[in-house]
């Protein structure tokens, strides 16, 4: 009895963990998407988001692409903001220690769910 | 918003410039008397007296000036014209955090070389038609030289940032000419040009070859902000405003933010018909800064823009690229 509520408690706090993590890097990339649009008066046409591991920790790294109206020349920003190692789940954690550059969440299925929704 | 993908179709529309002519050829000067010129420069608006500048960076202007101001020293007396004559022009670019006085440098700068300055203004010079930028761009220029103005880049990565390196169209073709006619303006004009940017990282390493030097703008230091409380704060305010307090407690801020929140103090103080803008008042001003900063803050840092090609877009937005 005692060995199932520490499961279910560990699980709990796994999935908390996992969807403030998803929820955080929802909740930014739609801040800096605002903020292109709030700036420009256009909105992005695609964003793609990647963790990467740097001398300074991790960071999450967000490009936005939109095109420019009166020149009509694209445009790519970068935002960099450093992540908590401690908030990473762990699967994507190993994904990043293994990955020689940078790994790429924006393709997550949870990510795409969350922010088609 | 999608991920990895295209948001809408309205990138397959190439407009207007895909039905010009692409040639490469840099665009004849606009022959035009000076009184006639598009472009009109002013006088400078401000001067190193009103500004409150660290001295490493008010150093680092004044040496980048002596180019000018002791031409006939260094190049003439000291034989620098033998060995240096490819450094008698170049730019100076300023650089740094928003707000820490980069235009109002270039507009001082101006001032001390006894010059009008005329300030680049982008809407004038960008077209949607493919050349005609690029023909802007000389027709600048040549105001420039007319009026003897001292060109001032403002935002300048707009214009500076890296060329595209895979043209898949004529926008493409489009960017780079218009970079390229710049470079090649830069490298034959003699006189000065400013630059200024928060994002040096941006700029094509061509043009950075070109501007000779290169001055960093940072935030204030408490002792400069307790100078630019002092600056802003008129003397005939009626006021209780605890200075060393305010320049202790709110670091991180430019001297542009301090002088909205003096402006913002004085504004509520006349609303509420009070005879004094009381330090609260600053208080609540700068905390609102601060806040709005903080806010800007969890977006992380801009760390790049950059102008890239239609090919590479697509690429990254169909995510097929290689990791």
């Amino acid at each position: 009895m005692i060995a199932l509520t520490i499961i279910f408690g560990l699980t709990a706090a796994l999935i908390t963990g996992l969807v403030a993590f998803w929820q955080n890097i929802i909740g930014w990339i739609k801040k800096a998407a605002n903020k292109i649009k709030e700036a420009l008066g256009l909105a992005p046409e695609g964003t793609r988001t990647f963790i990467t591991q740097t001398a300074e920790g991790l960071k999450n790294r967000s490009k936005y692409y939109y095109k420019e109206q009166v020149t009509r020349e694209w445009q790519e920003v970068v935002y960099t903001k450093a992540v908590d190692e401690s908030e990473v789940p762990a699967e994507i954690l190993a994904k990043v220690r293994r990955a020689p550059m940078e790994t790429e969440v924006s393709t997550t299925e949870e990510l795409s769910l969350a922010i088609g929704a | 918003m999608p991920l990895g993908r295209r948001i809408t179709s309205s990138a397959e529309g190439q407009g207007p410039a895909a039905e010009k002519d692409t040639a490469p050829a840099r665009p004849a000067p606009v022959e035009a008397p000076a009184e006639a010129c598009p472009f009109p420069a002013v006088e400078p608006q401000y001067s190193f007296e009103e500004m409150i500048l660290p001295p490493a960076t008010y150093d680092a202007i004044q040496d980048a000036l002596a180019l000018y101001e002791k031409r006939e020293l260094l190049f003439g007396q000291w034989g620098l014209e033998n060995t240096h004559r490819k450094q008698r022009q170049g730019g100076i670019n300023l650089y740094g955090p928003s707000g820490t006085g980069k235009s109002m440098a270039a507009h001082a700068i101006a001032g001390q070389l006894g010059r009008k300055i005329l300030c680049v203004d982008y809407s004038q010079i960008e077209s949607k038609y493919v050349g005609e930028t690029a023909k802007n761009l000389v027709s600048m220029f040549d105001c420039a030289k007319r009026t003897r103005s001292i060109l001032f880049f403002d935002e300048a990565d707009a214009l500076l940032s890296r060329r595209v390196t895979n043209m898949s169209n004529s926008t493409d073709v489009s960017v780079n000419q218009t970079r390229s006619v710049l470079l090649l303006l830069l490298s034959e004009y003699d006189d000065l040009v400013l630059f200024a940017s928060n994002f040096i990282a941006n700029y094509d390493p061509a043009f950075l070859r070109r501007i000779r030097s290169h001055v960093k703008f940072e935030l204030p230091d408490e002792e400069n902000r307790a100078k630019l409380w002092r600056r802003y704060i008129p003397p005939q305010m009626p006021t209780d405003v605890d200075i060393p307090r305010l320049s202790a407690q709110y670091p991180g801020i430019s001297g542009s933010d301090i002088s909205t929140a003096v402006l913002n103090a004085a504004l509520r103080a006349a609303r509420l018909g009070e005879g004094l803008v009381r330090h609260a008042y600053f208080e609540q001003a700068i905390q609102r800064i601060v806040a709005s900063k903080e806010e800007n803050s969890e977006l992380g840092t801009l760390t790049s823009r950059r102008t890239v090609s239609e090919e590479y877009v697509k690429k990254q937005l169909r995510g097929d690229v290689s990791k």
